[in-house]
């Protein structure tokens, strides 16, 4: 599977193992418990992050087991180290960061103050952990890394600044992280590395995530496809703010966390079939209701182990026949070329009534 | 079911548009529930909806409310919603200048993008915040005569005109012949591509065909 070129291939973005058969999953599994398990990756040191082998054992983990969650705000002592070691960042002084916040307002500062007062109002525990203040320091300072990158190529590639969703990508990681400093390195990190193409300029990854997620349900699940179809429910009416949030958008954040945990390790991209296990979960209830648009206008809480199962149980049934729209799937989050294909991809062929 | 037995209830479809932060869809949900959540408010990431039934002279009408993100990057979005919207509400703040010098920017766009005979009507929300007012009322009417659209002032906190706002673009839909097919039989029905699906709908049944020859 091509990685892009020129940018170090974490395992982050394309987790090509992703595709292995369950076999092969089933022989890194051993009696000792996920905890454990975890402290022992975890107390090789940072060098973790260069050592292939290890960081495969991390990502089996998460998959299979998940990081044992040791309180009800979803947390693990872990966690932060874990995502800096998947997310390959290394430790960040603050002075990086509190230099940043010394350039003081970005030109995208009103815009983030319009959203980040709003940003999961209705969820307790990110107010009580969360300060608002914390977040517009961060969307500002990633505004102003944004645009002085784009000052040193010279003006060059496309527009960049806020986007409203930002906000809700942000959340996850300040509310886990050890610091902002923390927090921010690793938010840096996940939008320029895992996602980028989601907060361009008209979001055409959001776009194409949209389109992918569309063809998916349909070979997925043909019946519930046609029916959503016949009621114009695309992707693009249910699903645009779990695709741009990563399905951060859908509370309770202690549940997000577990997704993310899993997205971090085995490819964001996947968020994608996650969004189609919670239709899959409430599939019965949408085709028979005569109005199923009313149902998707927000999606159930999220159940993160049962969305992940779900999502295992997709690749391994259909990744097999279909590795050239898994290889979309997998790049569209980040890889311009790929997103292009994707623009020509004729939906049609997809449909299970075209023949398939 | 064929949509032309008694039972058949037409669907308006009704968006919102304006920019970030103006209140578009605290007037929907103030219009559709009667709701005013200002702490469950969060940012609409992309497109949100809501389904009201109404009465308009003894008959059902099934309203469909498309309330869309306000930032200018989810513009080819938002575009994608006009297609076959009967009615379109623009909002701006009355205490935020910014977003009435935004106006001609989302009317032109709407222009562009619609059929000249779709209801438009430009709401100054926040009309409970009157003492920090940053545009005034006539400049507001202005506005509305430059495009030739309709105009009123509206809190969605305090429920000043919230529904007059909606259910006068329902009448006005009604009302205007040229939003709808009229049918032989004095069916209303939505038109362009949905008058196609219905007419095929009704040729497979074998019915009678839309033309007045």
């Amino acid at each position: 599977m091509p990685l892009s070129v020129g940018r170090p291939s974490l395992p982050a973005r394309v987790s090509t193992s992703s595709v292995s058969s369950r076999q092969q999953l089933s022989e890194v599994v051993d009696d000792v418990g996920a905890g454990e398990r975890l402290r022992g990756i975890l107390g090789k040191g940072v060098e973790v992050r260069r050592d292939v082998q290890t960081l495969k054992e991390l990502r089996m983990l998460i998959q299979q087991d998940g990081l044992p969650i040791e309180s009800d705000d979803g947390m693990n002592t872990h966690r932060p180290y874990v995502w800096s070691i998947l997310l390959g960042v290394p430790p960040t002084a603050w002075e990086t960061y509190a230099s940043l916040i010394s350039l003081g307002q970005s030109p995208s500062y009103s815009k983030i103050r319009q959203d980040t007062f709003r940003t999961l109002p209705t969820d307790p525990l990110f107010k009580r952990r969360v300060q608002e203040s914390s977040l517009i320091r961060l969307l500002n300072a990633f505004d102003w890394t944004q645009r002085n990158e784009r000052e040193e190529a010279g003006g060059k590639g496309d527009e960049v600044g806020y986007v409203q969703g930002m906000n809700v990508l942000a959340a996850p990681f300040l509310y886990m992280a050890k610091s902002e400093t923390q927090a921010f390195a690793l938010y840096s990190r996940f939008i320029t590395h895992c996602c980028p193409a989601y907060v361009k300029p008209s979001l055409e990854g959001v776009h194409r995530g949209l389109r992918l997620l569309d063809i998916c349900l349909s070979l997925i699940d043909p019946e519930l496809s046609s029916y959503l179809r016949s009621k114009d429910l695309t992707a693009k009416i249910y699903g645009f703010a779990s695709v741009l949030t990563l399905s951060a958008s859908t509370p309770p954040l202690p549940e997000v966390l577990i997704l993310w945990d899993f997205l971090l390790a085995r490819g964001v991209h996947l968020n994608i079939l996650c969004i189609i296990a919670q239709l899959v979960l409430i599939r019965n209830e949408l085709l028979s209701s005569p109005s199923p648009g009313t149902l998707l206008r927000s999606f159930p809480p999220l159940q993160a182990r049962k969305l992940i199962g779900l999502c295992f149980g997709f690749l391994h049934n259909f990744i097999r026949h279909e590795k050239e729209l898994y290889r979309m799937l997998a790049m569209h989050t980040y890889d311009e070329e790929v997103g292009k294909e994707i623009d020509g991809l004729d939906a049609e062929r997809w449909r299970p009534m075209a023949g398939k | 079911m064929a949509p032309f037995e008694d039972d058949y209830v037409p669907t308006l479809k009704i968006l919102l548009i304006g920019n970030s932060s103006v209140g578009k869809s605290a007037l929907m949900l103030r219009f559709t529930n009667d709701m005013w959540a200002p702490e469950e408010s969060s940012t609409t990431i992309g497109v949100d909806f809501k389904v009201k039934m109404v009465m308009v002279g003894g008959k059902p009408y099934k309203l469909t409310v498309w309330d869309t993100a306000g930032q200018e990057r989810f513009r080819t979005l938002t575009k994608s919603y006009y297609r076959n919207a009967q009615a379109v509400l623009v909002v701006y703040d009355i205490t935020n200048r910014a977003t009435f010098e935004e106006l001609p920017r989302w009317l032109k766009e709407l222009e562009a993008n619609t059929a000249s005979d779709i209801v438009k009507v430009l709401v100054g929300n926040k009309l409970d915040k009157d003492s920090s007012r940053a545009v005034t009322t006539e400049e507001g009417e202005d506005m509305a005569d430059r495009y030739n659209v309709g105009f009123l002032e509206a809190s969605a906190k305090s429920n000043t005109h919230v529904k007059e706002c909606f259910m006068e673009m329902v009448e006005t839909i009604i009302e205007t012949p040229t939003l709808w097919g009229q049918s032989t039989t004095g069916l209303l029905l939505p038109r362009g591509d949905d008058i196609l699906e219905l007419e095929a709908a009704r040729e497979e049944n074998g019915g009678l065909s839309l033309c007045q020859c």
